[in-house]
């Protein structure tokens, strides 16, 4: 009886991992995630190979489409698993391998500023001399947070860590009247632009503010 | 169904599986470690209401009934745990603790549970349910006198373990389907992931050339190859034990090994040249399970 039960579980668990680790993406996907231009240069970046082979396809179908086989994909991929969600969640036995599926070809550069007699002063800087709170946001606990947080569908993930993050500067910063958090996205620069010293290219500017006396 | 049956019966010796909760305990506590450090504990697991950016009105969350700041308890009791498990102390106890807690860290904040802590939490239920702690541990020496006693357990975890392992890198490697990876990427991945600083220890100014790029381009195309092909590691040793002239050569030269050995490789090249905290650390702690105790083969062969 033992032994049958433990054949079983296996069975079971094995299924399970494979199922789960089948490609997929990982919550329904909105038109903001396809928007993002990592994922944008993607899509058009496998429409202009299709056209070199033959095909016509047209930009804003193609990610019309990507959106809809996603959210089909994870609607159906969610009807099969829902009878082990118990099992996966109290768990915590996911199988999400979706390691540098598409590298970021759209970086964000990411910094922490306080305003001070009206002026804005940088007080930390990824890269750059600029330090305050290098320990957690230099090191990888703090880069993964403002690399999950800094995808443009990620706006109440960045609302709430930009907050927290500006309440702590302005915690160690008794003369500043504000703070905000910015998530810079820059176009990185193919090798020969870097050799050239071409200079990066912001795309895109998104910052949380706080100001002092605020709730964060 | 009876091969299905026979892979996963038999005893081994306890020392791969012994070796795996060690090292997976040690590599959790040095992250642990870190992660208090850095001051890493409130925007993780902390509640909006305690200072933190967990949405304290969540009603799925059994600690934020227990604690108002269940930080603090998952941190302490993740740290016990492992702290019990690593030196094989109530180990099945422990690991079911630790997994527990780690489920609860991911609900808490599922943005900031990374690839490898799913990997690790994985292993450790298969950890629980196996004899890993009969050697190599406290209560082992308390048990018979000797720390390492030679003791054999069900086969079946280890292997398991492996099959975890094989399902990791070939489903990571199949998604990774971004043009970068691709000849009409330019084989490009590395040079884009180096130059990432979420990520990077430091921009590859060596790259800035063409035979710096080209180099790597090759560890890209190189990358996707070997996970592509990494169930050679489950294959290849099952293939060994057929009594054919295939079967004999792979026996004989056992290339699953090249698969591992390149898998060592990868992993430090990425504890050298990206920050990715406990992932690369974590990995390795698993690949002792690689390593069949019998001394025959890695993979599912000692049958």
């Amino acid at each position: 009886m033992k032994r049958a039960l433990r054949d079983a579980w296996i069975a079971a668990h094995v299924t399970l991992i494979t199922f789960m680790a089948l490609p997929a993406v990982s919550r329904p996907v909105s038109k903001s995630d396809i928007w993002d231009p990592t994922v944008r240069a993607e899509i058009v970046g496998w429409a202009s190979t299709l056209r070199r082979h033959g095909y016509r396809p047209n930009n804003d179908r193609v990610i019309e489409g990507v959106w809809e086989v996603a959210n089909l994909a994870h609607k159906g991929r969610a009807v099969v698993l829902a009878p082990f969600d118990p099992y996966s969640r109290w768990l915590g036995t996911w199988q999400a391998w979706r390691m540098f599926v598409a590298p970021q070809r759209f970086p964000v550069r990411f910094s922490v500023e306080v305003q001070v007699q009206g002026l804005w002063r940088v007080v930390y800087r990824d890269v750059g001399p600029e330090s305050w709170g290098a320990d957690l946001l230099r090191g990888e606990r703090g880069r993964s947070l403002v690399f999950s947080t800094g995808w443009t569908g990620a706006q109440m993930g960045r609302e709430r860590f930009g907050r927290w993050l500006a309440n702590e500067v302005l915690g160690d910063h008794p003369e500043a009247t504000a703070a905000r958090v910015r998530y810079q996205r820059v176009a990185l620069r193919p090798p020969a632009d870097v050799i050239a010293g071409t200079p990066e290219r912001v795309t895109d500017d998104v910052s949380v503010m706080l100001l002092r006396g605020e709730a964060p | 169904m009876k091969t299905w049956l026979r892979w996963w019966s038999g005893d081994e010796p306890a020392q791969s599986l012994a070796l795996v909760r060690v090292l997976v305990g040690l590599a959790v506590l040095s992250d642990l470690a870190t992660m208090a450090w850095v001051g890493a504990l409130g925007p993780a697991w902390s509640l909006t209401t305690s200072g933190g950016i967990v949405d304290a009105t969540r009603k799925d969350l059994p600690l934020v009934a227990m604690a108002s700041d269940p930080a603090l308890l998952l941190w302490g009791t993740m740290v016990a745990s492992a702290l019990a498990f690593t030196v094989g102390w109530g180990s099945r106890a422990a690991l079911v603790v630790f997994g527990l807690a780690s489920a609860q860290s991911a609900l808490h904040y599922p943005m900031g549970d990374r690839a490898i802590d799913m990997l690790l939490r994985n292993a450790i239920w298969i950890l629980a349910a196996s004899g890993c702690g009969a050697t190599l541990s406290l209560s082992a020496r308390l048990r018979s006198g000797t720390w390492m006693p030679a003791v054999e357990v069900p086969a079946w975890p280890r292997r398991l373990l492996v099959l975890q392992l094989v399902v990791m890198y070939f489903t990571a490697g199949v998604q990774k389907f971004g043009l970068l990876w691709m000849p009409m990427g330019d084989f490009a991945a590395l040079y884009v992931i180096l130059h990432d600083w979420g990520v990077t220890r430091a921009i590859p100014t060596w790259a800035h050339n063409p035979v710096g790029f080209f180099v790597l381009q090759l560890g890209t195309a190189s990358t996707l190859i070997w996970q592509w092909t990494y169930p050679v590691v489950l294959v290849a040793p099952a293939l060994a034990r057929q009594p054919t002239p295939w079967g004999r050569w792979l026996a004989r030269w056992r290339p699953e090994r090249a698969w591992v050995a390149l898998g060592v490789v990868f992993h430090l090249g990425i504890a050298a040249t990206l920050d990715l905290g406990l992932f690369p650390w974590g990995m390795l702690a698993l690949y002792p399970a690689l390593w069949d105790p019998r001394g025959q083969a890695t993979g599912l062969r000692g049958t």
